[in-house]
């Protein structure tokens, strides 16, 4: 089984702040690779540099086996990736299923194959009613969900996904989930970020959880129902979070 | 509502303001203590100024001038005020209502409390100072029925505050909505510059009719130089049959006065003049208007507040009449997709990135404003250029119009394409993603431009065509001119998109944070484009040259010449595309960060 992400020394620093710091990952292909950690923790950082968005400040990155420090390597790369970064990055002024065909045709997709994956995708999503708002006039749970079709279409074999259910109604998160384990079956590589547990439990095979910039705590699923325990407490033990929030604030307990 | 809560409503307005002007640098705070430390100062010297002002160099000065020094007074404080608001609510990070609701406040506590905070502002703080400060003068100097001026101050900035706050949350309201929101700050925009503008136009308006004064004047002295002998009856005959102007010159002047005394009559029927006018009426001699335009003008700016207090009320009680455009949810019918379709000739990747771009665009109202403005100034200065020289300018000169109306089209247009990424906004961010190569990004998003700055050339040129009754040769070379200028105004752009890109704000092209070296270079790229198209003059210069010392025909010259050239630059852009395309993607993560990061 080959390594398709791997980094050594990962790390970015924002004037004093080590938002990434010296990051150590490896993820073999045809995972499902679920990337936890407490708000701040760096998680979005690492996925912006890994996909190119954000230069590191130092450290060697390798995707799908390519060296991400050359430029044009890198870009090829992108033509098997397909990522939802964290602002998403939709054009305003487009409708979306304008924005699937842009995306598929610079993916070079015949048209007849955008036209078609267009509509399932779009149906998929049940977003196929909003043929004529314009993405600025979308919801955010709307947005997301075209960034994911967006990330679907060229048909990637390495997703990165940051934070894809988040503001996702139900409908449409159980069909996401089902389209991601179907990629992974057919030997696609799913990084995804999320801050709901239950999901990544359900969904992933691996866990990876950052805290502070750091790697603390990196485990496959099955290793981690063998500590008997749930995901939970398995992540608030790495992350070293204490009860003191359920101490404090006793005037809440209070009858008012 | 209680004191307490005014002043976290205070403080919060203050924080605003400060973050504003600073971004939260560590000088903020300096900076902000020493901007309230020169609002007071301000505040107070104008007043003291303004008391000795009224108190002695407006002591016996007419009632009518002194109506006139106030109009101009009431001009300033509206100019200001208008602003304020309208960079305010561009702004749109000011004490909105639905911030506050969540409180434990009623809304009508915080409408009249936004609305107190919301005269603590530049123009109302120092303008309130100053207009008192000259009532106090006025009274000392000319006698106490002045004190009545007090009142009528205070009134005018009670009625306009009232409005402008009236103003303000009718466009807030509006701008719920994302779409009108873009279209809304862009008409802003229209309206900021325009208002800024009008001092200048008034002056230019001024300026033009004291020269046709000034000439009026020569022609008659000149006609007084050419019949010296004549008596007054004949020279004044002479001027009306020989010279055009001077028949139009003595009404032009009492035209003035004409106009000055229809605003004057027109005083007691405009509220915001009722301020000018009372105090003229005070000079001389009667109280009454005084006191009905005081009472008057705080009962318009009652209802001011009243309205806008029920419009806010029916805004968030969600009673917003049902308009037009909340028609019921058709069947999605299929919108025609322009980016699905083909380009004769051109890749697939670089049409894709040249159809989306386009239909962006052609949603965009600031890129729909840029276009306006191109056309609006390509057809006034050509068309000035027209009406000065009238029939007979040089017929050499011709081919040069088009070429100059050329220049002009893609120099208005230059904003557009100096900053294509910081256009893109979050989309920038799905460029970055693609696996396309660079250098086809650029070129589809040059070629997206072509038809936009095509359409905006298409008038001018037909127009200086047929007005100057251009030959075929030349309309094609100009033509070719205007292909080889665009090439060069792509490439140009591309090079600033890329060096200098800087974020701008949602439906305007606006930069919202721009560091002063990015502002230097846009700067230099705005200053260098004349120098960079000047090849472009070369054929129309060639073919005149041709044809003055070897006879040969201009226009068939100019043409080979534009030719040869547009098919050199189109060859020089080639060449420049794939540099381009390296740098690009190699500042690309550095441009993102400038173009979608708000702080750094
Ligand atoms: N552009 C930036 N400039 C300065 N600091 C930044 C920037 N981007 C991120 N940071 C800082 O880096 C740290 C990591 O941020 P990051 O967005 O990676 O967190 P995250 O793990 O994704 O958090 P969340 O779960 O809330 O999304 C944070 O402390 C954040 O403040
Ligand atoms: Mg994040």
């Amino acid at each position: 089984m080959s390594v398709v992400i791997e980094t050594t020394g990962l790390t970015r620093v924002f004037g004093s702040l080590r938002a990434v710091d010296g990051l150590n990952l490896s993820v073999a292909s045809g995972r499902f690779f679920g990337f936890l950690g407490p708000n701040g923790a760096g998680k979005s950082t690492t996925i912006k540099m890994l996909t190119g968005l954000l230069a590191p400040t130092s450290g060697q990155m390798r995707i799908l086996g390519e060296d991400l420090a050359d430029e044009n390597r890198a870009r090829e790369v992108r033509r098997r990736i397909g990522v939802v970064p964290e602002n998403l990055a939709l054009f305003d002024n487009l409708t979306g299923r304008e924005y699937l065909t842009f995306i598929g045709r610079m993916y070079l997709l015949p048209i007849a194959t955008v036209r078609t994956r267009c509509d399932e995708l779009l149906a998929m999503m049940g977003l196929e009613n909003e043929e004529k708002k314009l993405t600025l006039e979308y919801s955010h749970g709307m947005k997301k969900k075209l960034a994911l079709a967006a990330a679907l279409l060229p048909g990637p074999e390495l997703l990165f996904l940051d934070e894809p259910f988040e503001g996702v109604d139900a409908v449409s998160s159980r069909v996401l989930r089902d389209v991601l384990r179907s990629c992974v079956k057919r030997g696609a590589t799913v990084f995804l970020t999320s801050h709901v547990l239950e999901i990544v439990e359900k969904l992933c095979s691996d866990v990876g959880i950052i805290a502070n910039g750091k790697l603390v705590y990196q485990a496959t699923m099955d290793e981690v129902q063998q500590q008997n325990g749930s995901l939970e407490d398995r992540f608030i033990a790495a992350v070293g979070g204490d009860q003191a929030g359920t101490q404090h604030l006793s005037w809440l307990a209070e009858s008012p | 509502m209680n004191w307490e809560q005014f002043r976290a409503i205070l403080w919060l307005r203050w924080r605003l303001t400060r973050n504003q002007m600073t971004r939260g640098s560590g000088l903020g705070a300096v900076i902000a203590a020493l901007a309230v430390v020169a609002l007071v100062l301000v505040a107070v010297g104008g007043g003291v100024g303004a008391i000795f002002l009224g108190a002695v160099a407006m002591k016996s000065i007419p009632a009518p001038t002194l109506m006139w020094v106030w109009d101009g007074l009431v001009l300033v404080i509206l100019f200001f005020s208008l602003m304020g608001v309208l960079s305010e609510v561009q702004r749109s990070e000011s004490v909105d209502l639905t911030r506050l609701l969540h409180l434990p406040v009623s809304l009508r506590q915080v409408f009249v409390f936004n609305y107190l905070a919301s005269l603590i502002s530049f123009g109302t703080v120092v303008g309130l100072a100053f207009m008192l400060g000259l009532a106090v003068g006025l009274t000392v100097s000319r006698g106490p029925r002045f004190v009545l001026a007090m009142p009528l101050v205070l009134g005018f900035v009670f009625m306009v505050t009232a409005w402008i706050y009236c103003l303000r949350g009718w466009l807030l309201s509006l701008m719920v909505n994302p779409r009108r929101r873009r279209a809304i700050a862009m008409w802003i925009m229209v309206s900021i510059i325009l208002i800024a503008q009008s001092p200048q136009l008034i002056n230019l308006a001024y300026q033009r009719k004291a020269r046709s004064e000034r000439e009026a004047r020569r022609a008659t002295q000149v006609q007084q130089l050419l019949n010296p002998d004549a008596s007054t009856a004949s020279a004044t005959n002479a001027a009306v049959t020989n010279s055009p102007t001077l028949p139009e010159a003595r009404p032009d002047a009492s035209h003035a006065i004409q106009i000055a005394d229809v605003i004057t009559l027109a005083h007691p029927w405009v509220p915001v003049l009722w301020l000018p006018h009372g105090v003229r009426r005070l000079a001389e001699g009667s109280f009454l208007p005084a006191i009905w335009g005081a009472a008057g003008m705080i009962a318009l700016g009652w209802f001011g507040l009243r309205r806008s207090y029920q419009t806010t009320l029916r805004f968030y009680r969600a009673e917003e009449k049902p308009r037009s455009t909340s028609r019921p949810i058709q069947p999605a019918k299929a919108v025609p997709n322009w980016v699905e379709r083909s380009l004769p000739y051109v890749p697939d990747d670089i049409a894709g990135m040249a159809l989306a771009q386009l239909r962006s665009m052609t949603r965009a109202p600031e890129v729909k404003m840029m276009l306006g403005m191109g056309l609006f100034m390509a057809i006034l200065l050509p068309g000035m250029i027209f009406l000065r020289g009238g029939v007979s300018f040089p017929v050499a000169g011709k081919p040069f119009f088009g070429t100059i109306a050329v220049v002009m089209v893609l120099f208005a247009l230059l904003q557009l394409v100096s900053n294509q990424f910081g256009c893109d906004r979050d989309g920038f961010r799905g460029l970055v993603l693609l696996p396309t190569p660079r250098d086809r990004l650029l070129a589809g998003k040059n070629l997206a431009l072509l038809p936009m700055a095509a359409a905006v050339a298409f008038i001018p040129l037909t127009g200086v065509a047929i007005l100057a009754k251009l030959p075929v040769p030349v309309v094609v070379a100009t033509l070719l001119q205007f292909g080889a200028a665009f090439l060069l105004f792509c490439t140009l752009g591309n090079l600033a998109s890329i060096l200098a890109p800087y974020r701008i704000a949602a439906g305007s092209l606006k930069p919202t944070k721009q560091s002063w070296q990015t502002a230097l270079v846009a700067l230099g790229a705005h200053c260098l484009f004349p120098f960079v198209v000047s090849p472009v003059f070369l054929p129309p210069a060639l073919g005149y040259l041709a044809q003055r010392l070897a006879g040969l025909p201009a226009a068939l010259v100019n043409m080979l010449a534009a030719f040869l050239m547009a098919a050199g630059f189109a060859w020089l852009y080639v060449i420049t595309l794939r540099p381009l395309g390296r740098l690009l993607q190699r500042r690309e993560t550095n441009i993102l960060r400038a173009v979608t990061e708000t702080t750094e």
